[in-house]
C-alpha cells in the first residue's frame, strides 16, 4: 500500500504528457465542436454567436448539396472491396518464397510511405488528358485495334472524375497496409492446416477456399471496418489537390464540404454539425459492419 | 527509471527556458519589426529596403508562410497576427471585414494623405467599405490582351490595333490558331484566359443588379456572353477547351502555367495582366505587343489589384499605418512601375515619362494601353447581401457544367442566379439589420 502510494506521482507524471495531449488537442475540441455545432458560429464580428438549437441539422437534412457529397463519398466507397481483394491477392503471391519476394514486398508498399501530396500530383499527371500516359497508351492501343474511340478526360470530366480518383484509390490501397495485415494473418496460419487439406487431395483453390480464407476472415474483418471508416473520413486530400472538388463539386466528399462551410465559407456551427453527422454515419456503418460482418464470420467459421 | 525521467524533464524544462528566451522579439537595434504577410518574391527584398529607408525605426518582415485567409483570421482574433495583411482580391477584403479584423484607418489616412483620391478611379471600392477606409492599394491594373508577335508573323496575320469588337478578334484569333505538322493538333492556341465576368460586362450585362439585391447572371447580355465564350472554344476552336488547357498548362501556380505556354509561342493571344512582363522580360527572343480586350456593347476590363490592411489588434498599429505611407510613396511607385509589378497605385506616379518609355527596356512600346484602360476598368462585382465564397462556388460550378456541355450557357447562367438568389435569400434571413435593408431596396419592386 505504502509502495503505491509512493508510486502514483510517478505514474501521474509519466501519464501527464500524453493524457494532457489528448485532452487539450482532442477531447476539448471534440466537445467544443459539439456545442459549436447547436449555434450560427460564424467567425464574423457581424454576426453574434447565438445557440440556435437543432437548426444546423435541420437544415442538414434538406441539404441537397449534402447529400450529393454523401452520395459522391459512397461511390468512392465503392473501390474498397476492390482493393481488399487486390490486397488479399497479392498477400497471398508475396506469402509464397519467391525469388526477391523481400524487393517486391518493400515495392508494393512504397505508396503507403510516400507523401500523398506527391502521388496526387503524379497521378494528376498520369491523367492528363493529352499528354498523361494512361491517355497515350489507351490511344495507342486504341489506333492499334482500329478503333475509333475517344479517350476521358478524367479529372476534368464530370463523370469521370470520380472514378479517376477511385482507380488511384485502389492503387493506393492495394500493396498498403492492408496487405501488410494480410501477410502477417497468412504467416499465422498452421501449417498443419494446409498438409490436412492437401492429404485430402485439395488443390490450390480448395486450399484458398476452404483454409485461407476462413483463417482470414477476422483479418478481412478488422479491414473492412477500418477502410469504411477511412472511407467516410476521407477524399478530401486527393480532391483538394487534385481537382479542388471540380468539376462541377463532382469529387467533393463530406470530408471537403466541412473544410469548404468551415474554412471558404466560415460557417463554422454548420461545418461542426456536418462533423457530427459523419460521426454518426461512421458510427452507424460500424455497428452495420459488426452486426453482419461477425455473423458471417462466425457462420464461415 | 525515476531518475531517468527527472532528467529527462529537467531536459525539456531548460529547453523550454531558453526557447522562451531566446524567442525572436519584435525590437532589433532600436527598431520596431512591422510583419507583412504577402507572397514572396524577387522584388519583395528591393521594396523591404525602400521601406526600411523610408522608416528608419521600423523594420519590414514579409511572412509568406501564413498568407492564407483562415490562418489569418484565426491568428488575428487570437492576438498573434501580422500587423499588415495582403488581400488578393475584394471577396478577402469584405471576408476580413466582416471577420472584424480591419483596422479603421480612414482619420489617419486623412491625415497622411493617404485617400482614395490619389488613386486611380476604380481603387475607391477596394479601399472603402460602407464610407470608411480599409486599405491602400499596392499594385493596382488592367487585364489586356497580350500578342505575340513572333506567332502573328508565322501566320502572315497583322498585328492587332487598339479598339476592336468581339468579331475582329474571333477573326485574329482563328487565323493565329496553327496545327501541328500533322493537322491533328493545334500547336497554338489563338486565345487563353478570356474571363467570363469581362465578357458580360463587356456585352453590357452584369453579376448584380445596381443594389446588389439580386443576381442579373440570367440577362440575354450575360447569356450571349457565355455563348460567345463557349463558341470561341468549341465553335472557332481558337480557344483551348477544359482538357486542353489542362494539358497544356503542366508547368503551375498562380498563372505560371499560362505565362509559360505564351512564353513559348504556344498561345497567339493571352489575356493578362502587365506582371507576366516580370517573367517574359528574361526571354529576348520573345516580342510582344499590347492591346485593350475587345468590346462588344461597352468596353470593359477586371480591374485587379492587391490591397493592403491593417490588423486592428496589431501591437504596433500606429507604427504599421506607415506601411500605407510608403505604398504611396514614390519610391514604391516607381518600383512597382519599373519591376512591371502592375502599376503604381498612386495615380500621378503612371502618368510620366519613366513609366512609358523605361529606359531599360525599350522594347516596351505600349505602356500606354495600361494607363489608359484603367478608365473602363471594373472592380470585381460583390453584394453585402451574400457571402462571395459562396456565390463564387456557385458561379464556378456552373461554368464547369457549361465547359463541360452538361448546360448549355442559358441553363448554366440562369440556374447560377437561381442559386445565388436563393443563397441571398438564405443569408439575409440571418442578419435582421441586413433583412431589413433589403426590403426597403426592393420594396418599389412589389
Amino acid at each position: 500500500m505504502t509502495r503505491r502510494e509512493n508510486n502514483w506521482p510517478v505514474a501521474l507524471a509519466f501519464l501527464a504528457p500524453n493524457f494532457l495531449g489528448f485532452m487539450v488537442f482532442m477531447f476539448l475540441p471534440i466537445a467544443f465542436s459539439l456545442v459549436m455545432a447547436f449555434t450560427n458560429w460564424q467567425m464574423t464580428e457581424t454576426m453574434p454567436l447565438e445557440f440556435t438549437g437543432v437548426e444546423n441539422f435541420k437544415d442538414l437534412l434538406t441539404d441537397s448539396r449534402f447529400w450529393g457529397f454523401f452520395g459522391n463519398t459512397l461511390y468512392l466507397m465503392m473501390g474498397i472491396p476492390v482493393s481488399i481483394a487486390g490486397s488479399l491477392l497479392l498477400a497471398v503471391i508475396l506469402s509464397k518464397q519467391l525469388k526477391g519476394v523481400v524487393l517486391f514486398r518493400t515495392m508494393f508498399y512504397l505508396p503507403t510511405i510516400t507523401s500523398g501530396v506527391a502521388l496526387y500530383i503524379l497521378w494528376k499527371a498520369i491523367y492528363n488528358p493529352e499528354f498523361g500516359p494512361l491517355n497515350t497508351m489507351l490511344n495507342a492501343a486504341f489506333d492499334a485495334f482500329g478503333l475509333d474511340v475517344t479517350t476521358p478526360d478524367w479529372l476534368l470530366s464530370i463523370a469521370w472524375a470520380k472514378p479517376a480518383i477511385m482507380i488511384m484509390g485502389i492503387w493506393t490501397a492495394i500493396g498498403g497496409t492492408n496487405m501488410l495485415l494480410y501477410l502477417a494473418g497468412i504467416s499465422n496460419i498452421a501449417p498443419e492446416l494446409y498438409e490436412a487439406a492437401e492429404i485430402d487431395g485439395a488443390g490450390r483453390w480448395p486450399k484458398f477456399r476452404y483454409v485461407t480464407w476462413p483463417q482470414l476472415l477476422p483479418t478481412t474483418f478488422f479491414i473492412m471496418v477500418m477502410s469504411c471508416i477511412g472511407g467516410l473520413q476521407g477524399g478530401f486530400e486527393q480532391a483538394r489537390v487534385m481537382t479542388r472538388g471540380g468539376p462541377a463539386e463532382s469529387t467533393v466528399t463530406l470530408g471537403y464540404y466541412i473544410y469548404m462551410k468551415g474554412f471558404e465559407e466560415y460557417q463554422l456551427g454548420y461545418a461542426s454539425a456536418i462533423a457530427w453527422i459523419m460521426f454518426l454515419l461512421i458510427f452507424v456503418m460500424t455497428l452495420i459492419n459488426w452486426k453482419f460482418g461477425k455473423s458471417a464470420f462466425e457462420m464461415e467459421v | 527509471m525515476k531518475r531517468l525521467f527527472v532528467a529527462t524533464f529537467a531536459v525539456l524544462a531548460i529547453l523550454s527556458v531558453l526557447a522562451q528566451v531566446t524567442k525572436p522579439t519584435r525590437e532589433h537595434e532600436g527598431r520596431t519589426q512591422i510583419i507583412v504577410t504577402t507572397d514572396d518574391n524577387p522584388a519583395r527584398q528591393e521594396q523591404i529596403a525602400i521601406f526600411d529607408e523610408m522608416f528608419p525605426h521600423l523594420k519590414m518582415a514579409i511572412d509568406p508562410t501564413n498568407n492564407d485567409m483562415s490562418k489569418i483570421i484565426v491568428q488575428t482574433m487570437a492576438g498573434i497576427g501580422p500587423d499588415v495583411i495582403d488581400c488578393y482580391n475584394r471577396m478577402q477584403l469584405y471576408t476580413y471585414y466582416q471577420a472584424g479584423i480591419l483596422a479603421d484607418i480612414t482619420e489617419w489616412a486623412q491625415e497622411a494623405g493617404t485617400t482614395p483620391d490619389i488613386c486611380w478611379e476604380a481603387c475607391e471600392e477596394n479601399m472603402m467599405i460602407e464610407g470608411r477606409q480599409y486599405g491602400f492599394p499596392t499594385n493596382p491594373g488592367p487585364w489586356v490582351i497580350f500578342y505575340n508577335k513572333n506567332v502573328f508573323d508565322e501566320a502572315g496575320v497583322p498585328y492587332p490595333e487598339g479598339d476592336w469588337t468581339w468579331d475582329e478578334f474571333v477573326q485574329v484569333a482563328k487565323k493565329v490558331t496553327l496545327k501541328d505538322e500533322k493537322g491533328k493538333r493545334n500547336k497554338t492556341y489563338g486565345i487563353m484566359g478570356y474571363d467570363l465576368m469581362e465578357a458580360v460586362w463587356q456585352n453590357g450585362g452584369s453579376f448584380y443588379s445596381e443594389d446588389g439585391t439580386r443576381c442579373t447572371l440570367d440577362s440575354v447580355q450575360a447569356i450571349q456572353a457565355a455563348q460567345w465564350l463557349m463558341d470561341l472554344e468549341f465553335v472557332h476552336e481558337c480557344a483551348p477547351s477544359p482538357s486542353e488547357e489542362e494539358a497544356m498548362a503542366a508547368a503551375g501556380g498562380w498563372g505560371q502555367g499560362i505565362i509559360t505556354l505564351f512564353d513559348a509561342e504556344r498561345l497567339g493571344m493571352i489575356r493578362y495582366g502587365r506582371w507576366g512582363l516580370i517573367v517574359w522580360r528574361r526571354n529576348p527572343k520573345l516580342r510582344i505587343g499590347v492591346v485593350p480586350l475587345p468590346h462588344s456593347k461597352q468596353k470593359a476590363t477586371t480591374f485587379v489589384t492587391r490591397i493592403s490592411v491593417l490588423n486592428k489588434r496589431s501591437r504596433y498599429l500606429k507604427e504599421a499605418f506607415n506601411y500605407m505611407k510608403f505604398l504611396a510613396g514614390e519610391a514604391y511607385c516607381n518600383q512597382i512601375n519599373d519591376s512591371a509589378d502592375n502599376c503604381a497605385p498612386v495615380k500621378k506616379y503612371v502618368f510620366t515619362d519613366r513609366f512609358l518609355n523605361n529606359p531599360e527596356h525599350p522594347e516596351e512600346d505600349f505602356n500606354q494601353v495600361f494607363r489608359d484602360e484603367m478608365s473602363c476598368a471594373r472592380s470585381q462585382e460583390i453584394s453585402k447581401f451574400v457571402n462571395p465564397f459562396v456565390t463564387d462556388r456557385i458561379f464556378q460550378r456552373h461554368v464547369d457544367l457549361m465547359r463541360n456541355k452538361e448546360l448549355t450557357a442559358a441553363e448554366a447562367l440562369t440556374g447560377a442566379a437561381e442559386e445565388i438568389n436563393e443563397a441571398i435569400q438564405e443569408h439575409i434571413s440571418k442578419f435582421p439589420e441586413l433583412r431589413a435593408e433589403y426590403e426597403s431596396l426592393t420594396a418599389d419592386e412589389g
